[in-house]
């Protein structure tokens, strides 16, 4: 697939075949970061982490793609790999290249501290009740229509769906609220 | 709605972009002077964001597992796959109403231990008929649909990967007959959690929730007439997972009046094993090809592999007494081969044997035996090395006992390894990790354990074997029971008939093995022992000739030297006897007194010509007496062979037009150097061998010179044999013709012999490596 197509892809929010596309990639990266002290769970988190900081990049309206897509997913994998082994106070990152310039570098960098707020979402969805993570993924990414959700959850109407949708995001708010408290305090 | 739940709204209203442009500013105000709103959208914004990274995330993960099955077909492992039979049962219950939903899901807390009866429960779907089940499913889900010769087995890939293995005849109309000719076959799935939640499945079981691992849904039509599946023929299914989570169980999908799905009649999965073809699959010890890769042989030929491998069962055999038996004679024929060797330098038996077509008077002079001692230490010495061609690694085996914990049985490998196992236990992947630990175990029993319970779970059989092991192969083997790996369903009197013919052909293929390699290791030893015989008298045929030769030209030089002296008579003592016997007392003669000058004379030519003979040099002998010279020229003659590496073996020969037999000439730095007595004519022969292919070159009138190189011509068998009896007189074609027929066999012979020594060799190696503890009952 040709990179303006991917870029296309994930603009429209028809990832699946993007992603397998750029998945081809994984071997060099997985590569990479062994070279560089990771293992292969390392190696999949990062490139997985990369796809998303990608889709993120790529669907700010400013973005434009300046050099080849492979070549800044791996841009990307480097500095989130060189990333990680700061957190884990590794001494040796030095040799470690990311190949991008300081602005691209502190744009990530920024885009990075926003995903972790994200990456807290994420927590505290996974956390949900199954039915209420259920309900919000088939509302919001599903596009379904609230009356569906009703027959296919079994709610009495329409408004109760609506209603425990509030109510499911409502609990999902204090629980982001109570976690990025706890995450300050540390 | 409380006011929290609208301000929510209010704020996702905001987020989306909903509000008019006059809303937005006055949200945005409020938002820049109340610092809780402005955290309240942050975090709903946040919240948003980690709905979208769920999805991706999922999205993500999706391609993953595309990728790496991409991967799999490429290398044809098979990690990640959960495999899963639909019991032809449930397929069914649900062709009752010509489709069926099914799915793979584990209840969080459930005892998956309960055994299922189905039901066909047909009250509740008449309601529903008319309307379509799961509207969501239908309109959300893309059908694949597969086109299949419904006569055929048919193996489809759906794009979720799911892989629908489907034996031929399996479809049934109504009257429950096979259909053939074409079916539709369409499949829906619905894998992944973001998928199962927009196709509108849900995935519960009454009111208890499901861990889902998948969702599919199959119906097949002929002409657009529903089909069922034949219960007893049902469809292989295997579905792609990520992890392979335990207690997951097949359910059917059953819906209810209000359009959602219930999942019923779970049925564990156990993880059913799919037998795939048994020689596709590798039981040798772990490491044996890699071995024989590395130590240059072909591990691609299953068929050398094989009967390498199976050979070796021959040290496994409980009948002790028939192999040492064996062993006995094939010593025997070891010692009788050196008998014939040591009687060959006895020189009386050699004067006895009259193989040469002109039988030799043997005196027993002292120069004979010296000529004889000498050539025969010469060719003692080399016929020696062949010695170490002769079978003299000799294998004992040890008993039954011992051998228990030395090795599998290659014999017992052989029964299971063919096509009769197909379709059993033993025929899997699962399986075939086994052997691997198996063969490391070095245990016959843990073998004996899966061949004799193909009826059970692999899992209980692994349990069954690391009862008996000990150490960190009962750890292998507990982990491999930790799997539950199920059965391969079969019916069990297969299975019984499968039991027995294994312990059958097991005991039949270690005897038949032992036979074969008797057999084949006595007719070696015979072949060894006229292989022998033949060089034998080879040697002694070549030191007869060698010394007949000699005598010819003896006598030759002599009459001649005698004329050239000027004896017109012959000398009354030209028989050789009185020649070689100068020291002792000649016969008076009526002359006496001349009779004691010509016997001076006499004894100084014969000296002379004999050493000009024996060293082959020109001789030049002045008469003291009569001062009469009498001079033989020896001059040398000199041959090179054309392209001589091109040819595995080269013979040259001179054929003496005054003697009987032949002289083969011998090499010396691919020169060919002969000395050629004045007196007699010669006629060069070459014969050379490319393989089988024969080689010839013929020149006659032969002088002393050096000769361009000899360019060989191909030549046929009959052909050779035509020009080798116009080459020279009848016996010397005679002779030259049986050394020619002996040196044919020697070169077949040849390697005969050290083909049988690489596999002895070889067969070593591999006791030692793979047989550790009967490596010290081979003798080297």
């Amino acid at each position: 697939m040709l990179d303006k197509d991917i870029v296309a892809q994930i603009r429209s929010g028809k990832q699946d075949k993007a992603f397998l596309s750029l998945y081809h990639h994984f071997p060099m990266i997985r590569k990479m970061i062994r070279q560089h002290g990771g293992t292969l769970q390392d190696a999949e988190d990062i490139f997985q982490e990369a796809l998303i900081i990608l889709c993120r990049k790529i669907k700010e309206t400013d973005f434009q793609l300046t050099a080849q897509l492979s070549t800044y997913l791996f841009s990307v994998c480097r500095f989130l790999w060189k990333d990680e082994l700061k957190k884990r106070q590794h001494l040796v990152v030095a040799d470690l290249e990311t190949g991008l310039t300081e602005p691209q570098e502190q744009a990530l960098q920024v885009l990075l501290e926003r995903e972790a707020d994200i990456q807290l979402a994420e927590k505290v969805l996974k956390g949900l009740a199954d039915r209420c993570r259920e309900l919000l993924l088939l509302f919001y990414k599903g596009q379904w229509a609230l009356k569906d959700i009703a027959v296919k959850m079994g709610y009495s109407s329409e408004n109760t769906a609506k209603n425990q949708k509030y109510k499911c995001l409502e609990g999902a708010k204090n629980k982001l609220k109570e976690l990025k408290q706890s995450v300050q305090i540390f | 709605m409380r006011t929290e739940l609208e301000l929510i709204k209010q704020i996702e209203s905001y987020l989306a972009g909903e509000l008019t442009a006059n809303e937005k500013i006055l949200f945005e105000e409020q938002i820049a002077n109340d610092p809780d709103l402005q955290e309240a959208v942050q975090l709903q914004q946040q919240v948003m964001q980690g709905i979208e990274r769920v999805a991706l995330k999922q999205k993500v993960q999706q391609a993953k597992q595309q990728f790496k099955r991409s991967q799999y077909f490429k290398y044809g492992g098979s990690a990640g796959l959960i495999i899963v039979i639909i019991p032809a049962i449930v397929l069914y219950y649900t062709t009752m109403h010509h489709e069926q939903q099914v799915a793979i899901a584990r209840q969080p807390v459930t005892d998956t231990s309960t055994s299922i009866y189905y039901q066909p429960d047909t009250g509740n779907h008449a309601s529903t008929a008319n309307k379509p089940l799961w509207p969501n499913a239908d309109s959300t889900l893309p059908s694949q649909t597969f086109l299949l010769a419904a006569s055929r087995d048919t193996v489809i890939e759906t794009d979720a990967g799911i892989v629908l293995s489907i034996p031929a005849n399996c479809f049934l109309d109504d009257h429950r007959q096979p259909v053939t000719g074409e079916v539709a076959f369409t499949v829906k799935e619905a894998l992944d959690a973001a998928t199962i939640m927009k196709a509108g499945l849900s995935s519960k079981s009454g009111s208890q929730l499901l861990e889902s691992g998948g969702m599919f849904f199959t119906d097949a039509r002929k002409n657009g007439q529903a089909l069922q599946i034949d219960p007893a023929n049902g469809i292989y299914t295997e579905v792609p997972t990520n992890t392979v989570k335990p207690g997951m169980q097949l359910y059917t999908g059953h819906p209810l009046a209000n359009g959602i799905i219930d999942w019923v009649y779970p049925h564990p999965l156990e993880h059913d094993l799919v037998p795939i073809d048994i020689e596709s699959l590798q039981f040798y010890p772990p490491g044996y090809l890699d071995s024989l890769e590395r130590w240059g042989y072909d591990s691609h030929n299953k068929s050398f592999t094989d009967s390498l491998y199976y050979s070796l069962a021959a040290i496994f055999d409980t009948s002790i007494q028939v192999l040492d038996d064996y062993s006995k004679s094939k010593k025997n024929v070891v010692r009788q081969d050196a008998t014939s060797l040591t009687s060959f330098p006895d020189t009386t038996t050699y004067g006895q044997r009259d193989t040469t077509s002109k039988p030799l008077q043997m005196a027993s002079g002292k120069s004979t035996v010296t000529i004889i001692q000498k050539a025969s230490s010469l060719t003692r010495t080399g016929i020696r090395p062949t010695d170490t061609t002769l079978p003299n690694r000799v294998i004992t085996y040890p008993n039954l006992e011992h051998s228990r914990s030395c090795g599998i049985n290659p014999a017992k490998i052989k029964a299971i390894w063919n096509k009769h196992f197909n379709n059993t236990l033993l025929s899997t992947r699962e399986f075939e990790e086994r052997v691997h630990w198996i063969h490391l175990a070095a245990n016959n029993d843990i073998l004996d354990l899966y061949v004799n319970n193909l009826d059970k779970k692999l899992s209980d059989i692994d349990s069954m074997a690391a009862n008996r092991l000990t150490g960190e192969m009962k750890q292998v083997f507990l982990r491999f029971y930790d799997r539950h790996d199920g059965k391969v369903n079969a019916r069990s009197t297969a299975f019984r008939r499968l039991r027995k013919y294994y312990e059958k052909k097991t005991a039949v293929y270690t005897q038949a093995i032992i036979k074969t390699q008797r057999e084949f290791w006595s007719k070696q030893a015979d072949l060894d022992f006229i292989a022998s015989t033949k060089r034998v008298r080879h040697k002694e045929d070549s030191i007869g000739r060698t010394s007949q030769n000699f005598m010819e030209e003896l006598e030759l030089n002599i009459k001649n030297a005698w004329q050239q002296l000027g004896y017109k008579n012959t000398p009354p003592t030209t028989s050789r006897s009185t020649i070689l016997n100068q020291e002792s007392p000649r016969q008076p003669s009526g002359k006496v007194y001349r009779a004691t000058v010509t016997n001076t004379g006499w004894c100084n030519i014969d000296r002379a010509v004999y050493t000009a003979t024996a060293n082959r040099t020109t001789l030049d002998f002045t008469d003291p007496q009569s001062a009469k010279r009498a001079t033989i020229q020896y001059k040398p003659a000199l041959f090179v062979v054309k392209d001589a590496t091109l040819y595995d073996h080269i013979y040259v020969y001179l054929l003496p037009n005054q003697l009987s037999s032949f002289m083969r000439l011998t090499e010396i730095n691919g020169q060919y150097k002969e000395s050629l007595n004045e007196l007699m004519q010669y006629t060069l022969v070459c014969i050379a061998y490319k393989e089988e292919q024969a080689f010839f070159y013929s020149l006659k009138n032969i002088h002393a010179a050096d000769y361009p190189p000899i360019a060989l011509a191909m030549i046929s068998k009959n052909e050779l044999d035509q020009q080798l009896k116009n080459a020279g007189g009848r016996e010397q074609a005679l002779d030259i013709n049986w050394e020619n027929e002996y040196f044919h066999f020697e070169f077949i012979d040849q390697k005969r012999r050290k083909h049988n020594k690489d596999m002895e060799l070889l067969r070593y190696r591999i006791v030692t490596y793979f047989f550790p503890c009967f490596a010290f009952n081979i003798q080297k």
